[in-house]
């Protein structure tokens, strides 16, 4: 590969920020276009999508604000291994692609892209990924428990094209649409990822061509992913120089086995230098709990480094350059072959936690305490009177950890989601056969301390009708405190059926769901999050 | 002879008032803002005027942030919630997101109402709108026990289901009214919308407010009326309209962009006069630039306000106008970023010490000295007999120039186009991103830096026309003069569109329409033919979670009995116009129905003072890549309707100055707008 050359000379504070606000305007647009006409809550309301552009080389230069976090500048693998599988020369002006493949996540995450060019050269791609409402598998939505391989959780689509130059490809739209449970609320949300995406193609020829050509765009996305890595090299430089780890256990019950999975993560800062070795992960695991290297592991780490860094930083591909991430194949965030992923997310939130609690076990004065690091979520699943489906979600919201100056938040969702709202009570009675008879805040949930880790939620609802129960196991394992502070409360799901005294822990018995009867009851404790310090009586008792 | 109507706007700095007189004679008065007591400044500016008072049709509309302040700032009464047993904690837990993606150490700010005010009552109403529990009058009584004791100033009324069917709220609310003597807000009856959490805060932010909005409304009325006013008087409305004093009273929320709603209602009564469908408007001020949008008439508005933003603050769910806001203003100030890169704002030198120019301790350049520098500004003209210090703008700017590396004109025009860049933004989440094509807008600028700027930020988003009003430092208060009273209501009307029953769609709009004409009806106002109403549909395919507002096909009342037809057809219409493509295999729904009412109140006609003789001179400034260019300086008094000529000039007022760029071409139209094209500019 010819090594380019990029004039750096050429580009002076004011027009690295033209070209930036350009870009952005661009992502901004696309953004709003795309949850404005999607179909699926989870786009609109949970903002599980992201739009990105990317550079030649495949490091993105600008994404979209309100996406899930573990999305951070996470889209240039699955680009760049869609072009190679159809072969740069081979890519046209007004071509669409669509990859799932080993992204690293649930194969509901599916990237669509498109080279951007400036007359027969490509400057860049567009890249939106979407959370499709189900590609096939076992059961709707193709997130199941009872998944073990990753062909039992629908369709991989590798590169394939949607549309070339310009032109809809129906009999790739035909075979899309044949391959889900879903078929309106698929085709509603890959419309609206394909007119983002085409938007996305326009709006770069009429903003970005027309101004610079495509040696300077070059250089301008050399020059500010060059100035942020440095900024985040500075950053590394500023932590003390160190070996950091931190190990947790996670216990569970799931299906009638138990499990047990040990986690080891290590951080090495030198210089700026920093260096996070994920070998001590548990192997990968036949339950669908897996994620790949790409947006598994590399992107926990990438994630958990930005909320380090904290503030205003610059975050994009070059600002995660300085970071490297020592992983073997095979983990449960490294998976490979058909390890199965529907619900890969499970561990994210735990190995951001732990690179926080690494750096917090030897600085506890500079972060806080654990949170209680799970996606959780209660999923309900069933059919109307039409035979269509409902669906609906509770996400579990627990406490963040306490700090040195002060008590932990809560109850938000977890590191690695961010923004995502719970559905109102309102909407979820107006809309779906459920009810809810309490929905309160366990202020004691957070761990003691001098300050005390974030609350968490406690939900009581019932289920007026027929329906599949969905749900993340979770592992007895608590958010430690730091400095001293106590570990929070665990959370846990429990049902209850009519008629019963037992509340039960739902094991996915039916082919990887619970089936519920109308009048069955659930219960969602959320867990607190960690405390930070000698709580105040322990110190008054030392003191006697 | 018409009516005398006066317009009166508190902001942070300035109190303005303009006032038409019976002759359509304009006057301005003009007080710095008495915090802490609001109402003095502006009896002072009302009196500063001049205008007679006395005439019974006079009509003040009182534009205000003494709601938003109090809400921002927590100076409210001591209000407590009563809600449905099981769910007092909504309050802390909201939606459970963290609405900063990037922040390790997030948390939002605390409900108004804390743990211990809140009360929870036995009672329910199922999602099928079913009352299961009501409370008994012995409960109701404990709960007054306990609310008294408690020291409650106020009290909100809240309930699951409630925008549903209000009656357990409203039975409730009252009877604790009656036994209390305090304000009670019942959430119904300030929304009909689902979403228990904004309407539980939305509630709460009302009652805390209530009594202080009270006692305010009196202090400023009691004095006005020492001064001779006898007239009607209305507070201006989130929505783009007034409220009468009782409205007011009961729902202030409702006044929570009462003040920069004002510049809005200026736009909408300005395109209708001058004919224009489309228009945008752009108010740059000292430390923001805000955009609205006007379309045939009709506002854009949105049904969340965010009190502290919505990333830690808690929202309102009351209609206002959707006016998008961005940190850029005169004040703001430029500088590199850790990075490397150039930016203007988000931190801003206010109004002290200001920019550099203002001599008042100012070090760092600001946007304002960058357009001393670049000659958008005539140093002569700025305002009043101010001086300004071009000399400390040049060091600044000359400073951040050899910092950065780069020529200081370079740099002094470059942070002029991030300005505009950023501050087009606004403008295209206005057009272009709701799916209009910029090209049939015009821009409309206001505040003392929207014209400075307007024509720049138009080329940006590719809109060709750029409108300035007579007095833009002053438009708020200007546009007040043209308020209507106008009240609204939402509700869910969850259905197929397919099933929606056009007998079923006039009960609804009956009943809506009866309860909004009483309270747009009261002494001064008394006839129901003097109102206007018109409705809405918000429409999406099924499973979708946004939806597009469709209006009905005519204005007022009428539905025909193919209403679902023809909304198919516009909904249709607009979504493609919007997004570009369409899928028909998907069900349409119908979500929600609004009915806006409006009671046109008498219309002013400004005659603005006689053209003035005076010389044009001429400047040096710097365009384009930086070349010095010859401009012509240019009193706006000096202009009259008829007038044409081609840019580069500034033309200066009091209160703000227009720049008008080289190939721009200005026509003065009748009334004394100005009218910009700028389709040759890039």
């Amino acid at each position: 590969m010819v090594d380019q050359q990029w004039d750096a000379a050429l580009v002076d504070p004011l027009e690295r920020e033209i070209f930036r606000y350009t870009a952005a305007s661009i992502t901004e647009e696309l953004e709003v276009n795309i949850t404005r006409t999607a179909y699926s809550p989870l786009i609109q309301e949970s903002q599980d999508y992201c739009v990105s552009l990317i550079s030649t080389d495949f490091k993105p230069f600008m994404q979209s604000e309100a996406s899930i976090p573990i999305f951070v500048y996470d889209m240039g693998e699955p680009v760049r291994d869609a072009v190679s599988v159809i072969g740069i020369e081979n890519l046209e002006p007004g071509d669409v692609f669509v990859t799932n493949f080993e992204s690293g996540q649930h194969i509901n995450n599916v990237v669509m892209g498109a080279p951007l060019f400036h007359g027969d050269q490509i400057s860049g791609y567009v890249s939106i990924r979407a959370h499709w409402a189900d590609l096939g598998g076992l059961t709707v939505g193709g997130q199941s428990m009872g998944a073990r391989s990753i062909f039992q959780e629908g369709t991989r689509y590798r590169g394939i094209r949607l549309m070339r130059a310009g032109k809809m490809q129906q009999e790739v739209l035909a075979t899309f649409q044949a391959n889900t449970y879903q078929k309106e609320a698929l085709t509603g949300d890959l419309m609206a990822q394909l007119a983002a995406c085409t938007l996305g193609i326009r709006r770069w020829t009429e903003r970005v061509v027309p101004r610079w050509d495509a040696q300077q765009v070059g250089s301008l996305i050399h020059v500010q992913l060059t100035a942020s890595e440095a900024f985040a090299r500075r950053a590394i430089a500023a932590l003390p120089d160190g070996d950091y780890s931190d190990t947790r256990r996670w216990e569970f019950e799931f299906g009638g086995e138990e499990v047990r999975m040990d986690f080891e993560l290590k951080i090495r800062i030198d210089g700026d230098r920093m260096v996070c070795d994920l070998s001590g992960l548990p192997p990968q695991t036949k339950l669908p709990i897996n994620a790949g290297t790409v947006g598994g592991a590399n992107a926990a780490v990438k994630l958990a480094f930005r909320y380090l860094i904290g503030g205003d930083a610059p975050t994009d591909g070059g600002f995660f350059a300085p970071l490297e991430v020592v992983i073997p194949d095979g983990t449960i965030a490294s998976a490979t072959g058909d390890a199965p992923m529907g619900f890969w997310n499970m561990t994210m939130p735990l190995l951001i936690d732990m690179f926080i609690a690494a750096i917090g076990n030897s600085h506890p004065d500079l972060v806080p305490a654990s949170h209680f690091a799970l996606v959780g979520g209660v999923m309900l699943y069933g059919r109307r009177d039409d035979a269509s489906v409902w669906r609906h979600v509770e996400g579990s919201i627990g406490g963040l950890g306490a700090e040195k100056d002060s008590s932990g938040f809560g109850p938000v969702k977890c590191l690695m989601l961010g923004n995502m709202k719970d559905v109102p009570i309102e909407m979820a009675e107006g809309r779906f056969p459920v009810r809810y008879h309490r929905v309160s805040l366990d202020r004691e949930a957070g761990g003691e301390g001098l300050h005390r880790g974030g609350a968490a939620a406690d939900k009581l609802f019932e289920v007026l009708a027929p329906c599949d129960l969905n749900v993340y196991p979770e592992p007895r394992t608590p958010a430690p405190g730091l400095a001293g502070g106590k570990p929070g409360k665990l959370g846990a799901v429990t049902f209850k059926r009519p008629n019963s005294d037992q509340w039960q822990v739902p094991r996915g018995e039916d082919g990887g769901v619970t089936k519920l009867v109308a009048g069955s009851l659930i219960r969602q404790v959320c867990a607190g999050g960690g405390g930070w310090g000698t709580p105040v009586d322990q110190f008054s008792e030392a003191a006697e | 002879m018409g009516t005398t109507r006066i317009g009166a706007d508190i902001g942070g700095t300035f109190t303005d008032v303009a006032a038409v007189d019976s002759e359509g004679r304009l006057y301005i008065g003009k007080r710095l803002t008495t915090h802490g007591a609001e109402h003095e400044g502006v009896i002072q500016a009302v009196r500063d005027t001049g205008v007679d008072l006395s005439a019974p049709d006079t009509i003040l509309a009182h534009g205000t942030t003494l709601v938003i302040n109090a809400l921002l700032e927590r100076k409210g009464a001591k209000v407590a919630l009563v809600t449905t047993e099981g769910f007092a904690d909504l309050l802390d837990i909201g939606r459970g997101n963290r609405s900063e993606i990037f922040t390790l150490r997030f948390r939002r700010e605390g409900p108004l109402v804390p743990r211990e005010m809140r009360f929870e009552i036995a009672e329910r109403t199922y999602g099928d709108d079913t009352v299961t529990c009501v409370p008994t009058d012995g409960e109701l009584d404990r709960i007054a026990d306990r609310l008294r004791s408690a020291g409650a100033e106020a009290v909100a009324v809240s309930f699951l289901n409630s925008y549903l069917n209000p009656a357990n709220e409203l039975h409730v609310a009252a009877y604790l009214a009656q036994a209390l003597g305090v304000p009670v807000t019942a959430s119904a009856s300030l929304s009909r919308q689902w979403r228990e959490y904004e309407r539980f805060t939305t509630g709460t932010a009302n009652a805390y407010i209530a009594p202080v909005f009270d006692r305010y409304l009196q202090q400023l009325i009691g004095g006005i009326a020492e001064d001779g006013f006898k007239g009607e008087f209305v507070v201006l409305d989130s929505s783009g309209g007034a409220m009468a004093v009782d409205t007011a009273k009961r729902f202030p929320v409702r006044a929570v962009e009462s003040g920069p709603v004002g510049g809005v209602i200026g736009a909408r009564t300005l395109a209708g006069t001058l004919d224009i469908d489309n228009l945008v408007t752009l108010d740059i001020g000292g430390t923001t630039a805000k955009s609205a949008l006007v379309e045939r008439g009709e506002y854009a508005t949105t049904d969340l306000y965010w009190i502290g933003g919505e990333k830690r603050g808690f929202p309102l769910q009351v209609s206002t106008v959707d006016i998008i806001e961005i940190s850029v203003g005169g004040g703001s100030i430029a500088s590199i970023d850790a990075t490397g890169g150039l930016q203007v704002g988000p931190h801003s030198a206010g109004s002290k010490p200001g920019p550099v120019c203002y001599g008042l301790g100012g070090t760092r350049p600001t946007l304002t000295d960058a357009n001393l520098y670049c000659g958008r500004i005539d140093k002569d003209h700025f305002a009043g007999n101010f001086t300004l210090d071009v000399e400390g703008a040049r060091r600044a700017i000359e400073g951040l120039a050899a910092e950065a590396g780069m020529s200081p004109e370079r740099l002094a025009l470059g942070i002029l186009r991030l300005a505009n860049m950023r501050v087009a933004s606004t403008v295209r989440r206005q057009t272009l991103e709701r799916g209009y094509d910029p090209r049939s807008f015009t821009l409309l600028a206001s505040g003392g830096a929207g014209p400075l700027h307007a024509c720049e930020v138009a080329a940006e988003v590719g809109i060709d026309r750029v409108l300035i009003p007579r007095f833009p430092g002053h438009y708020s208060a200007l546009g007040m003069l043209g308020a209507n009273l106008r009240l609204d209501r939402t509700e869910v009307v969850l259905g197929g569109l397919d099933e929606l029953d056009p007998a079923y769609v006039r009960d609804i709009l009956g009943t809506i329409a009866k309860e909004l004409t009483s309270e747009l009806t009261f002494k001064g106002a008394e006839d129901p033919a003097g109102i206007f109403f018109q409705y809405a549909l918000a429409i999406r395919f099924r499973g979708q979670e946004h939806a597009l507002w469709i209006a009905a096909p005519a204005s007022g009342l009428d539905v025909p009995d193919d209403l679902a037809a023809q909304l198919r057809a516009s909904f249709e219409e607009e979504y493609v116009r919007r997004y570009g493509h369409l899928d028909k295999m998907s069900k349409l729904e119908t979500v929600e129905l609004k009915v806006v009412a409006e009671r046109v109140l008498p219309p002013v006609d400004i005659s603005y003072a006689r053209i003035e003789e005076g010389e044009r001179t001429e400047h040096e400034a710097l365009w384009g890549g930086g070349e010095s260019v010859t401009v012509a300086v240019i009193a706006r008094s000096t202009l009259k309707a008829g007038d044409e000529f081609e840019g580069p000039a500034v033309i200066h007022e009091i209160g703000s100055t227009t720049s008008v760029p080289p190939r721009a071409r200005v026509k003065v139209l009748e009334g004394d707008a100005i009218l910009i094209d700028v389709s040759k500019v890039r």
